[in-house]
């Protein structure tokens, strides 16, 4: 209480300083009089008493002063006659200000997009306590890989043990057609557990959610929850919505109520439009089989537990599970991780925080290198102000005066220059949220201003007050009026200075050399990921997605409609060939069962091994360019009752039966144990993951989309000419003519999918933009940094060059010196930078592809391009001082 | 004229908190008050009175209000806070104990 008091008295001082005074004045001005009507009293004459009071009084003005003091007054009172001052003074050279303030914005506008980005990346949910949420996540001994799921009968038994979490909720996300009023909407589902919205602790917006008295699993009822966003947008957040009855993929169902506002579900780069039971969108087989990876988890940790605890029970339960479940849980352990760490997925957990501080890092380079401008700007101004340092100091300013005066200048600039920088880093934040696309991941990026990024920023611009302030006010401290104001004394300046202003360019240049190699390094590791042969060819594939399962298509009425569609697809003249495929190559969707060979064990986590298993038409390797090694694709003797049949990868092959004809042999998958496939042709290995690339290529296994029902698919088109482009729209309306309600969606080439998913090289390359883009940021500020000190020092030896021209040395030896001064910064900078770069590059190791971080290719570019602009910049201030008349150069002091 | 340092350090605190705690009053009348009170004794100049009231103002120990004064003009009249209540008390605790004590030391035995 009394210090909210003390700052409002505080403030009033400040801001109401008028009034404040005035009353002052009043107070001691009725003192005076009361003073004088009692000697008046006493029986002196109005006069005398007025004189007397006045001399009692003593000087009125002390007075004010003292009580200022008592109000703590004088430092606000001269920090304010400082900004006044400052701002003054600044608006005397609009040039250097305008320079400096928009430096500054250059070097904090990358570091409020950053921080603005990776604050809403690992912002907690808008949930109660969310600093109290885990996610599990599994693993396997042996296998460096993490799952993000969990068998849900191991979840029932982490839950019902003694361990320190007060919930466990399961959710998985299902992609769905939600229909209403004839109109098909294609949405994020996530499919949940009763305990769910309990377990974070959320309350409707409208009507109820889905709780535990619904089912543990959520229960058989067809009821559905609509997220705010999409209650907003499409039903005008209208409550009528509650008990209306809508279609989610051709089955009816109620929707009973609408979740908060702002929540978006509990995967972060996605925003869930729909919550739905569990049991309804995952079979009862899957959810009971221990051996199904099938749900994943948020849980709560009870309060004042920390992690290693919750680490440790969990571990103790995995171990009597794997001696329960020897067949299943052998070598299966459970990792815990803070919610907000391990987004978006449990396995970014170890990578993203690394990452995040290493692009902190980076753009807080560009910052510094910023500020060593600046501060070079105000140091080649300081040369001027010696002088009107030293009558300040003459005229009674103190030093702390002086050092105030200089740091409130720093700080006039960084704060508006930090103002204007963050607000353009934020804009640029959110309109890359609303242009950023990634194929087939309908991203949901939420950039908002928060008080973390505002905070970070704030330290930022009192760092970089104190990077640019201190050293002129060190300086300006120490000047002495006496030799400073004495007559003669030249503004050459000392070699010390000199080396500073140098030693700052060097350590921009290798600020720079630090964010270029880093940028190489993902361009390389992008070179690298393209070069890869991944065993088909991308080019001229056109993909198409389509699902008409999500407005009620069974499986055969599904069957009878691809078939059309295929046919008029093949039709067209410009096609070269058409399949389908339920997964994509560097897609988001997968199938990953165990398999052994038949004759084994039924295939387990501890009697097989994990294979990728892909649905797909007869023609789709002629389409995707894979080569059929032997034996033959699916054909229309492959139908619903014929025998299953697989074709099968070199890798699966050799893994299952080593040296042998795999042809006619059978395998069993652990998803359907009981339909052994027969071995029916063999393709090249090809690569469909990230992780294949640069390692062996993972067993694959191709099942027949007319044996399989798979709804949702994706068409594979090749074209005849290089562009798919005209193919677009012309695949898009042979499917609407089919059937204008289902919906077609994802439509773009295989190329732009491996290139630019998330999946694919997406984020490797836009690390590559980004870093890209900032190290031409920094190389510019070390350029121009540079090129200011080289100019400044032909200016600052003028004289000496003068002398030394008159003394006969040539203009060519002069530019030669001049540009060995360029060429001697720079070769202090590369080498610091290369230094710094490796160190970078060892951070980085996990997210390069194909390269070291030591990569000679990029680290020689780096070099010589750092020597082509220093020299560049070293150029200009070299010729004009090879250009200068010796004459006049003497002349000039 | 007495200056600050004639008094004890913090004892005009003590003596501007106790003679406030009878009732608001302004400046001019706390001189008097003091004076009064110590039969004449202890004379408070305003050079040392202001400054003190404004420091134990921004310690949130009295706070001021404008009113009218006897002699009908505006006067800045101060009164204690409860904060300023609890500092009394502590602030007379306090000098009890020392004067006590010095008194044990002066007075011949």
């Amino acid at each position: 209480m009394r210090w909210t008091m003390k700052l409002r008295l505080r403030l009033r001082s400040l801001f109401r300083s008028h009034r404040v005074e005035q009353e002052l004045t009043e107070e001691l001005q009725y003192h005076l009089e009361r003073l004088i009507a009692d000697r008046i009293a006493a029986g002196a004459s109005p006069d005398a008493a007025r004189y007397a009071a006045l001399r009692e009084m003593g000087a009125m003005e002390q007075r004010k002063e003292e009580c200022r003091d008592a109000r703590g007054l004088r430092l606000i009172e001269a920090i304010r006659g400082d900004v006044r001052y400052s701002v003054r003074q600044l608006g005397k050279y609009p040039v250097f200000t305008a320079a400096a303030v928009l430096t500054i914005a250059v070097g904090i506008g990358p570091n409020a997009t950053m921080a603005t980005i990776i604050s809403s990346v690992f912002r907690p949910l808008p949930v109660a306590d969310a600093d109290r949420l885990a996610v599990l996540a599994t693993t396997i001994s042996g296998n460096p890989r993490i799952w993000q799921r969990v068998a849900y009968p191991d979840l029932q038994d982490y839950w019902a043990s003694e361990t320190p979490f007060s919930d466990m909720a399961a959710w998985d996300l299902s992609p769905v057609g939600l229909t209403v009023e004839g109109t098909t909407d294609r949405l994020m589902a996530t499919a949940i557990s009763g305990n769910y919205f309990s377990t974070l602790g959320l309350n409707p917006a409208a009507g109820r959610l889905i709780l535990l008295s619904d089912g543990e699993l959520g229960g058989t009822q067809p009821i559905a929850v609509l997220s705010h966003s999409y209650w907003s947008r499409r039903f005008g957040a209208s409550t009528s919505i509650v008990g209306r009855e809508v279609r989610i993929d051709g089955r009816p169902f109620t929707v009973v109520g609408v979740a908060p506002e702002d929540f978006h579900g509990t995967f972060a780069l996605l925003s869930s439009e729909l919550y739905v039971p569990l049991e309804l969108f995952q079979s009862q087989a899957r959810l009971s089989n221990r051996d199904v990876l099938a749900v994943r988890v948020v849980a709560r940790l009870k309060s004042g537990v920390v992690l290693d605890q919750a680490r440790a029970s969990i571990e103790a339960v995995a171990k009597r599970l794997e001696a329960d479940h020897p067949a299943t849980n052998s070598g299966r352990r459970i990792r815990v991780y803070w919610e907000r760490l391990a987004r978006p997925e449990p396995q970014n957990a170890s990578q993203a925080p690394a990452l995040a501080g290493l692009f902190l890092m980076l753009v807080g380079a560009i910052l510094l290198i910023a500020c060593a401008n600046v501060l070079g700007l105000f140091l080649a101004k300081g040369l001027g102000r010696g002088r009107e340092m030293a009558i300040r100091r003459a005229l009674g300013a103190s030093r702390s005066d002086l050092v105030r005066l200089c740091v409130v200048e720093a700080l006039v600039i960084a704060f508006v220059g930090a103002a204007g920088g963050a607000i353009a880093g934020v804009v640029l934040a959110r309109t890359l949220a609303s242009v950023v696309a990634t194929p087939g991941f309908p991203l949901f990026l939420d950039f908002q201003l928060d008080w973390m990024t505002v905070s970070y920023l704030g330290i930022l611009m009192v760092v970089s007050t104190l990077l640019i302030g201190l050293l002129p006010a060190l300086r300006a401290s120490r000047v002495d009026p006496r030799s400073d104001l004495s007559e003669g004394k030249t503004s050459t300046e000392g070699r010390r200075r000199q080396l500073i202003r140098k030693g700052l360019s060097a350590a921009q240049i290798a600020g720079s050399v630090v964010l270029l190699v880093v940028c190489g390094l993902f361009i390389r590791s992008v070179q690298s990921l393209q070069s890869v042969d991944l065993g088909f060819d991308e080019d001229r594939v056109l993909l198409a997605s389509t699902d008409p399962g999500a407005v009620g298509y069974d499986a055969n009425r599904a069957r009878a409609f691809y078939q059309s569609v295929d046919t008029a697809v093949e039709a067209l003249p410009e096609v070269e060939s058409a399949a389908a495929s339920a997964f994509v190559p560097f897609g988001n969707g997968n199938s990953t069962p165990y398999i052994a060979a038949e004759g084994q064990p039924p295939p387990s986590s501890t009697t097989g091994f994990l294979a990728d298993r892909h649905f797909v038409t007869g023609d789709y390797f002629r389409a995707i360019g894979t080569p059929l090694l032997h034996g033959r694709t699916f054909s229309t003797v492959d139908t619903k009752g014929s025998p299953k049949v697989a074709v099968v990868n070199e890798a699966l092959a050799v893994r299952l039966w080593p040296g042998e004809n795999p042809l006619g042999r059978r395998f069993r998958s652990s998803s359907e144990p009981d339909l052994p496939l027969e071995v029916v042709g063999v393709v090249r290995n090809a690569r469909y993951r990230r992780g294949e690339i640069g390692g062996p290529a993972v067993p694959r296994f191709f099942v027949s989309l007319d044996q399989f029902d798979v709804l949702a698919r994706t068409f594979h088109v090749r074209s005849r000419t290089p562009t798919v482009g005209t193919l677009t729209s012309s695949v898009t309306e042979m499917i609407r003519r089919l059937d204008s309600a289902v919906l077609v969606y994802d439509v773009y080439t295989l190329e732009r999918q491996i290139n630019d998913s998330g999946g694919g090289f997406g984020g490797v390359k836009g690390a590559a933009v980004i870093t890209g883009v900032l190290g031409l940021l920094a190389l510019s500020l070390a350029l121009v940094g540079t090129y200011g000190v080289l100019s400044f020092t032909v200016r600052a030896r003028t004289r000496e060059i003068g002398i030394r021209m008159a003394f006969g040395l040539t203009p060519g030896r002069v530019f030669r010196l001049l540009l060995r001064e360029s060429w001697r910064i720079a070769v202090v900078g590369v080498a610091i930078g290369l230094a710094l770069s490796f160190a970078a590059g060892k951070l980085m190791e996990g997210v390069l592809f194909g390269v070291v971080p030591y990569d000679p290719v990029t680290l020689f570019t780096v070099v010589i391009l750092m020597g082509g602009v220093s020299t560049l910049v070293g150029f200009l201030p070299a010729r004009r001082a090879s250009r200068m008349n010796p004459i006049e150069t003497l002349r000039y002091e | 004229m007495s200056k600050p340092t004639d008094l004890v350090q913090g004892t005009l605190d003590l003596l501007l908190l106790r003679v406030l705690s009878l009732e608001p009053m302004h400046g001019w009348a706390i001189a008097q008050r003091i004076r009064q009170m110590s039969n004449e004794q202890l004379r408070v100049g305003q050079s040392a009175l202001y400054p003190a009231l404004h420091k134990l103002e921004q310690q949130g120990w009295i706070e001021a209000e404008w009113a009218p004064s006897e002699n009908n003009r505006r006067a800045k009249y101060y009164k204690l806070t409860p904060a300023g209540r609890k500092a009394l008390k502590a602030e007379t605790a306090e000098w009890e104990r020392l004067s006590s004590a010095i008194s044990l030391i002066v007075k011949p035995a």
